[in-house]
């Protein structure tokens, strides 16, 4: 672990996701600072700190849904995979799609990986937990990131 | 190539049209050409043969004139005139009297004494002869007085110098033949024709009678050399070229005919016999001759028969004053000769015809039709392989050009409605996934909160509570399975994948892989002898064998589950076949276990959504193959589908 907290930003319109993901971090027992926004545009208000986010931090990891309104999850992983601050970030597409054409555009996209949403709640807690092991425990980032 | 062949089937039909009507008209040409020669060589037979016997005649009736001419001068000589002899009249050692005056002579047979009546006739017929013989020599090879007493004034001279003393003329023909008893008419006769072997010519004698009054004192007679008639009748075959003539007396006997010359002549010269028509050696001629000889043909028309077993035909005219008929004849094979010829040529012009007729038949046909229907199949085959924007240009107004406007609003009606089916394709698809997104992400929550309530208070409501949540949780569960299984269904047929070569062992080995599970935990056996490598969707195909194996093993019979996958090959076809020995079932649900949702098992029994087969029937359908079962109750199922061969797309 290192000397401060770690961010998550949670890109994630809908409140039922979130304050799952929020309960499934809960019931892993993973204590991060989970940061939630709710569209594509905030999410990158945030990243750029624009706007309302003026001191929000530099995420460790981002968990993306791919279905919002207005910006969607494509649009808003493409920004980010070409913006030479951002492209660093590791990002998860966590949705509920299992179409084959969204996970391939996805990883066109440079998602780092893509993961649908299990309905069993178990198993979303076995992902959260596994997403949390793997990118922040045993990758290795660079460094810039922090 | 089809149209080839409509070409080839109508230049067979107008080769064969021509060729019969070429065979027809050459026949027809042939029977009508033969026939108009026929009768024109008949009338032309006809026409030889009247005129040669009107020359022939003539010239008879000419010496005959000049015969009778010659005869009153002797007559009134005979009976009027007194005249000196000049020569002597010698009497020979046997009794007999000649005498001559260089140019004619005279004798009396030794049978009859010289009285002074015939002295008389020695001296009239000396005067007569010198003065007349000189004149009728022009005609007559000679010229002779045969009076009833057995004298004969001659000229030339030498016969009656040299002929036998007791010579009796009333046994000689050219005698007796004018004598009353023999020719009470008192006509002109006409001995027959005979060869004279001391001037080895054909001859025949002029006999006319000579009469004071009623008293017979003799005949005038003179011979006449025939062979320059003869040779004219030769020569006239030569002329002609195309018949040939003969002359045959009213006995029969052949007198003249160019093939029988030396017959004739060995016949005549040698035994001094006459040839018959007998004799010739040819039937059919024997029997013409024998025919007319006897009355039973008559003359002046043409008839058939046989020259030497050759059809041939002839005419016969009979020669005034003589018993001679004069025939000539031509064979039938010379009358039509070269009409063969002619009708192989008028074949040959027919097929050459009806080939150039073909030809430009062909040509035409293929410019105005062919061609025109060529690209109306081209453009068939394009819409059937999915190129609705192929488009021809309608150039007449005829009946093809209709043809061709239909085909265009045909194609333009298709054009639509495909665009109309895509476009609702294309909602259904989306609508496959709006349901998998909007109708997953409420039925997550649900089951995901459910799940939650589970965990923190079960055990800390009371006891309906947990079976209610246990229940929610359970049905959360089956619709995920149900959402899941539908979106698959409708995902086939949007072919996403393109199709490519997939080995079937492959195919089997990694749905093994993804069912090691289940199959580990039951005892299979399955069979697969070297599956062909196919042209199909990859991810369908292992969805394919996945739900029918899975099925295999689900509705097992027995402990130990034998699956056996074969295939069959076919020109256009692989047929695949996957036995089990499971529990079967009754043929008559053999169509419904594809219909989606339909289940023959209550879901305690055998768990399942009802969609596996008819997943695995889309798939088929969407590969263009068909699939079926065939199964025993308690005996197992034999599943088969075809996949069409297929060639892969580059």
């Amino acid at each position: 672990m290192k000397g401060r907290p770690i961010e998550v930003l949670l890109i994630e319109d809908s409140p039922g996701d979130v304050r799952l993901t929020k309960e499934a971090l809960k019931e892993g027992k993973i204590l991060n600072n989970l940061h939630v926004v709710n569209d594509g545009f905030e999410a990158m208000d945030f990243l750029k700190r624009e706007g309302e986010y003026q001191n929000s931090p530099t995420p460790d990891l981002i968990l993306l849904d791919l279905n919002m309104p207005k910006k969607d999850g494509r649009e808003v992983l493409s920004e980010i995979k070409v913006d030479n601050n951002l492209k660093m970030i590791p990002v998860v597409v966590l949705t509920t799609s299992s179409a084959e054409e969204d996970i391939l555009k996805s990883y066109n996209l440079h998602a780092n990986c893509y993961i649908t949403k299990p309905v069993d709640f178990d198993q979303f807690i076995n992902v959260v937990k596994s997403i949390n092991d793997f990118w922040l425990n045993i990758v290795k980032l660079p460094s810039s990131i922090e | 190539m089809r149209h080839q062949s409509i070409e080839i089937k109508l230049s067979f039909w107008i080769l064969g049209a021509c060729l019969f009507f070429g065979v027809g008209s050459a026949s027809w040409i042939i029977h009508s050409e033969g026939r108009t020669r026929i009768n024109s060589a008949k009338n032309s037979l006809i026409l030889v043969c009247s005129r040669y016997k009107d020359t022939l005649e003539k010239k008879i009736e000419k010496k005959q004139k000049m015969g009778i001419t010659a005869n009153n001068i002797v007559l009134q000589n005979l009976t009027s005139k007194a005249a000196i002899l000049q020569s002597e009249i010698k009497k020979d050692p046997n009794g007999a009297f000649r005498s001559s005056d260089g140019l004619s002579g005279a004798f009396l047979s030794n049978i009859n004494t010289l009285t002074p009546e015939l002295r008389k006739t020695f001296a009239v017929t000396e005067n007569l002869w010198k003065n007349t013989a000189p004149l009728l020599l022009e005609d007559f090879y000679n010229f002779y007085f045969i009076s009833d007493q057995n004298f004969i004034r001659i000229f030339p001279k030498d016969w009656a110098l040299e002929i036998e003393p007791d010579h009796d003329f009333s046994t000689d023909i050219f005698y007796s033949i004018a004598t009353p008893e023999n020719n009470p008419s008192r006509k002109p006769m006409w001995t027959e024709v005979y060869f004279d072997s001391i001037w080895e010519k054909w001859m025949t004698s002029l006999i006319i009678p000579l009469y004071d009054k009623n008293r017979f004192l003799g005949i005038t007679g003179s011979d006449f050399i025939l062979d320059d008639i003869f040779n004219h009748i030769e020569q006239m075959i030569e002329i002609e070229g195309w018949c040939k003539g003969f002359l045959f007396d009213n006995n029969g006997n052949i007198i003249v005919h160019a093939d029988y010359k030396n017959e004739i002549l060995k016949k005549y010269k040698v035994m001094n016999e006459k040839l018959t028509s007998e004799n010739l050696n040819n039937e059919g001629l024997t029997k013409l001759i024998s025919r007319i000889a006897k009355g039973n043909q008559s003359f002046g028309t043409s008839f058939s028969f046989y020259d030497n077993n050759n059809i041939s035909y002839a005419v016969v005219l009979p020669i005034k004053f003589l018993n001679w008929n004069l025939g000539v004849y031509t064979s039938h094979a010379s009358v039509i000769k070269g009409l063969f010829t002619l009708g192989w040529q008028i074949l040959a012009a027919s097929i050459a015809l009806a080939l150039l007729l073909a030809f430009i038949l062909k040509y035409s046909f293929n410019k105005i039709i062919l061609k025109r229907i060529n690209q109306l199949g081209v453009g068939v085959s394009a819409i059937s392989t999915g190129d609705h924007d192929f488009s021809l240009e309608v150039v007449n107004n005829d009946e093809l050009g209709t043809l061709e406007q239909g085909f265009l609003d045909m194609r333009d009606s298709v054009k639509e409605k495909i665009t109309e089916l895509e476009h609702k394709n294309d909602e259904l698809q989306q609508f496959a996934y709006v349901a998998s997104h909007d109708l997953q992400e409420p039925l997550r929550m649900v089951s995901s909160y459910v799940q939650l309530l589970a965990r923190r208070y079960k055990g800390k409501l009371d006891e309906d509570a947990d079976d209610f949540i246990d229940f929610a949780v359970d049905g959360a569960n089956r619709m995920h399975v149900l959402i899941n299984d539908l979106l698959t269904y409708s995902r086939i047929g949007t072919k996403e994948n393109p199709f490519k070569l997939i080995s079937i062992d492959n195919i089997i080995k990694e749905v093994l892989t993804n069912l090691s599970v289940t199959v580990e935990e039951n005892k299979v056996e399955i069979n697969f002898y070297s599956l062909p490598s196919i042209v199909a969707d990859r991810n369908q195909f292992i969805q394919l064998f996945q739900n029918l194996l899975a099925n295999s093993i689900k509705f097992k019979r027995e402990d130990v589950i034998k699956i056996d996958i074969k295939v069959e090959e076919t020109e256009h076809d692989w047929i695949f076949s996957i036995k089990d020995n499971g529990i079967g079932m009754d043929s008559e649900f053999s169509d419904r276990i594809f219909v989606i949702f339909q289940r023959l098992h209550n879901r305690s029994e055998y768990p399942g959504t009802g969609i596996g087969l008819s997943v695995c029937k889309k798939i088929i359908e969407h590969h263009g193959g068909r699939i079926w079962v065939e199964s025993q109750q308690g005996v197992g199922s034999t599943f088969y589908f075809t996949i069409p061969k297929m060639e892969e797309l580059s």
